[in-house]
């Protein structure tokens, strides 16, 4: 009874601090906001393209049709709302621009294209190239505009193939042809117009998913780094507040409560109880926040976020206690709390996932309690599973809790007594 | 006047070097952090750092045609020099694939070349394991081309097929489905040397060893001292609210010293902290992560100082705006995560939405990261970076208007 006494003032007062509340509920919102609007998919659903046209500068040196066409398809308003296109004519100055970044890439269509495309007789002809020059700055933009040219190009090149082995295969019929053979040109080119750009064979590629995760219909960013940005704030949190019963015991405030006829394990339970306690309802806020701000869903499993809702908060809860537990003072805890808050969300991958780390750092990741919080969060937000599947990880927390829990408590007992 | 400043400036720079935590979070937290994010969104490192060209995936492929085309289609897989092909059978392929034997796996059905010469589109079964979004990614792009240049050829070969069906070749007694293997396979060799080829030039990247190392630490390098010299200037301000709090700044007051030599004397002292920081971030990231700061150390130099300079004004911004210490620590983490996040310190703002590039233009984070990309990718010099610097100098004009408009000394 006393314990719950202690823990419930100590969450009010800490839901009374605006400060406080700023940072534990506030911080993650507008990170989670900010991180979900730069990878796209939270406000407008993920229709739309992510990107403004990226700019592109052509030059065209070619004097014949084919670079005209090019110019043509490049320009035309199926691909307007990707690429901005500029021709210009002084390829120096387009490469300048480039490198400083005021365009993405520069495309060259040389002198000899027409007559590449149109008399492509054979390997043996001279091969026309295209330039592409990339912002060496820019990391994705450069690669989309490379795959529109790449198409494009394989376009001109099946019609040159195709105009070159039809000639190829039917000189060698013509004796068996005959006369049939003076209708070649218009009957390929007929077939040229008709086929080329015009429903071409495809293959696709149709995803079939293997592991125990599903993907999920909108695997969006923002189901990750929404649980993601809330653990960390957790963590801070957490790790602050067991720091603040050492500024209490500094402070004096501790021994007034020793005072009393309370025990200490009743004390500290109660003390590290309240941080628990407002922990638990900080996250809940935060999910409830985050699926009204953001339509994030949770999850369709209650019991398995309620799980990892809670093992989390512990886990942190434990961990804070520890360190307060064995600090000489509230400074040194607070270094040592947040030097572990941070390695551990850099190294669990609160900022990037720790899936994309290579092999022996995605192991060591382990190590932190954020990767079990955000695998277990994943797989209820991002893959949909339910309360089996997050049964590994609620488990692995709620395990260390106890050992870490139990350390604490030992400690900080003798510290007391002293 | 200037002499005080220079001796609050001097007080300042001892009581924070005296702090035993200063080294960890003002050069051991950036690093692990520009390691742990070059490695994820890059990959670098010792044994690592020559093969990041060559890296090979595997893709179990289940070749069930019983025409030719599943061949041809395998042949184009195993001339891309970045796929390892496995064979497997079909019903193999899935577990395959989830016991990690491969990265990936590709179903060729039995009915294959059939479609294809019959003018039908078909969709593979790709297999994949949605947790290796990373490795998949690759893989699938590579499979796409090899699909690709099939189709390229099969469409060549169809036309070919049709012009000589037109022309009534194969009502003389010419076998239709040899004419379009022949027709597939010489489109295959010209395929192979096509008349018009792109050549990728990135354009002259003036740091030579930049082909070598990924994007990964020449990102998190300058992103993550950026946000970390923040974070320790910002600290500045908590400094200054905690001497107005205890009373210690009113007391300076009252000596023989002009409230401007004060104020002057601690963001000096903040200038000169957050300059150090950045200073010894950037000799340890050359030296150890092989970050090629550019071949100007002027224009290096100058990004840095402009920077520097907007970060004091806002950390003098803050100390005027906030109240209390706690209210300065709260906000100051909020601020600086997201001027950090939204200014490109965390990723690149070139892959964000353009709405999301306009409001990164508002932290001062994003013109010094343009300044560092300048200087990094591009190995720019000095002009190059002179508007980022105006821009970073205009900040430090008007955060420090602010601030020294509303700084009150109790």
């Amino acid at each position: 009874m006393k314990i719950w006494t202690i823990a419930w003032k100590d969450t009010l007062i800490r839901f009374r601090d605006r400060n406080a509340l700023i940072l534990m509920i506030l911080a993650p919102l507008v990170l989670s906001a900010i991180i979900g609007s730069a990878f796209g998919g939270f406000i407008n659903g993920s229709d739309s393209t992510p990107f403004d046209a990226i700019p592109v500068l052509v030059v065209n040196e070619d004097d014949g049709v084919q670079g005209d066409q090019f110019i043509e398809i490049l320009t035309s308003d199926n691909l307007t709302d990707l690429l901005d296109v500029t021709e210009t004519s002084d390829l120096a100055a387009a490469r300048e621009q480039v490198q400083a970044g005021e365009a993405r890439a520069a495309i060259l269509i040389p002198s000899s294209f027409s007559a590449a495309v149109e008399n492509g007789e054979g390997v043996d002809t001279a091969v026309s190239l295209i330039q592409f020059y990339a912002d060496p700055g820019a990391t994705l933009t450069p690669n989309i505009v490379r795959g529109v040219v790449t198409q494009l190009v394989n376009g001109f090149n099946t019609a040159a193939v195709s105009v070159d082995v039809t000639l190829e295969q039917l000189t060698e019929a013509g004796p068996t042809l005959g006369p049939a053979m003076a209708n070649l040109g218009t009957v390929l080119n007929d077939e040229l117009e008709n086929q080329i750009g015009q429903n071409q064979i495809s293959i696709s590629l149709n995803d079939v998913s293997v592991g125990e995760e599903e993907a999920s219909s909108d695997l969006n960013p923002f189901a990750f780094f929404a649980p993601s940005m809330g653990i960390l704030f957790l963590m801070f949190a957490m790790v602050d507040g067991t720091r603040s019963i050492l500024d209490e015991q500094q402070g004096g405030t501790l021994d007034r409560l020793v005072s009393t006829p309370t025990s200490h394990l009743e004390i500290l339970l109660g003390k590290i109880g309240g941080v628990f306690l407002s922990g638990a309802l900080q996250f809940v806020v935060f999910v409830i926040a985050s699926s009204l701000l953001f339509g994030l869903s949770w999850g369709s499993s209650p019991a398995g976020l309620m799980l990892m809702v809670l093992a989390v908060v512990l886990a942190f809860t434990s961990l804070g206690a520890l360190v307060a537990a064995f600090a000489k003072d509230a400074n040194q805890a607070n270094i040592i709390g947040s030097v572990i808050t941070l390695a551990f969300a850099a190294l669990g991958g609160n900022f990037v996932p720790a899936q994309n780390f290579p092999p022996f750092l995605e192991q060591l990741s382990k190590i932190s309690i954020n990767r079990w919080a955000l695998d277990g969060f994943s797989d209820l937000t991002l893959f949909g599973l339910g309360l089996n599947d997050v049964l590994l990880e609620a488990g692995v927390l709620l395990g260390l809790s106890v050992v870490l829990i139990g350390l604490a408590l030992w400690q900080f007992q003798r510290r007391l007594a002293r | 006047m200037f002499k005080k400043a220079l001796d609050i400036t001097k007080l300042y720079l001892k009581t924070t070097y005296s702090e035993r935590s200063v080294l960890i979070f003002q050069l051991i937290m950036p690093l692990v952090f520009t390691f742990l994010i070059g490695q994820a969104i890059g990959g670098f490192g010792p044994g690592e750092s020559s093969s990041s060209t060559t890296v090979t995936w595997t893709l179990a492929v289940a070749n069930e045609d019983v025409g030719s085309l599943g061949a041809t289609l395998m042949e184009n897989l195993a001339a891309d020099p970045t796929l390892e092909i496995m064979e497997v059978t079909g019903n193999a392929l899935p577990t395959t694939v989830e016991n990690e034997e491969a990265e990936a796996g590709l179903l060729i059905p039995t009915n294959f070349s059939d479609e294809l010469q019959a003018g039908s589109s078909l969709a593979l079964d790709f297999y994949s394991d949605p947790a290796n979004v990373q490795q998949v990614q690759p893989v699938e792009q590579a499979v796409l081309g090899a699909v690709s240049q099939l189709t390229g050829s099969i469409s060549s070969a169809t036309i070919s097929r049709d012009v000589a069906k037109e022309l009534g070749l194969f009502e003389l007694g010419v076998d239709e489905a040899g004419y379009f293997e022949t027709a597939v396979a010489t489109a295959q060799t010209q395929w192979q040397n096509p008349p018009v080829a792109i050549q990728v030039n990135e354009d002259e990247i003036a740091v030579d060893s930049n082909d070598i190392i990924p994007q990964g630490i020449n990102q998190s390098s300058p992103g993550m001292m950026a946000m970390f010299a923040t974070f320790g200037m910002i600290g500045g301000a908590a400094v200054l609210i905690q001497e107005r709090q205890s009373g210690t700044l009113r007391r300076l007051v009252v000596m023989p010293i002009t409230k401007g030599s004060i104020l002057l004397g601690k963001l000096l002292g903040i200038l000169l902290v957050g300059l150090v920081q950045m200073t010894l971030l950037i000799v340890v990231a050359a030296l150890f992560f092989d970050v090629p700061w550019g071949n100007s150390p002027v224009a290096l130099a100058i990004v840095v100082f402009a920077f520097a300079l907007a970060i004091t004004s806002l950390s003098m911004m803050m100390a005027a705006l906030t109240k209390t210490l706690a209210q300065a620590n709260a906000l100051g983490t909020v601020i600086v995560l997201s001027i950090s996040a939204l200014g490109g310190a965390w990723w690149p703002l070139d892959i964000v939405p353009g709405w999301m590039q306009t409001i990164g233009r508002f932290s001062p984070m994003s013109w010094a990261m343009d300044g560092f990309q300048d200087i990094i990718t591009r190995g720019l010099g000095v002009t190059a970076v002179l508007p980022e610097a105006a821009v970073l100098l205009a900040f430090a004009a008007v955060f420090l208007t602010i601030g020294i408009w509303r700084f009150r000394y109790e």
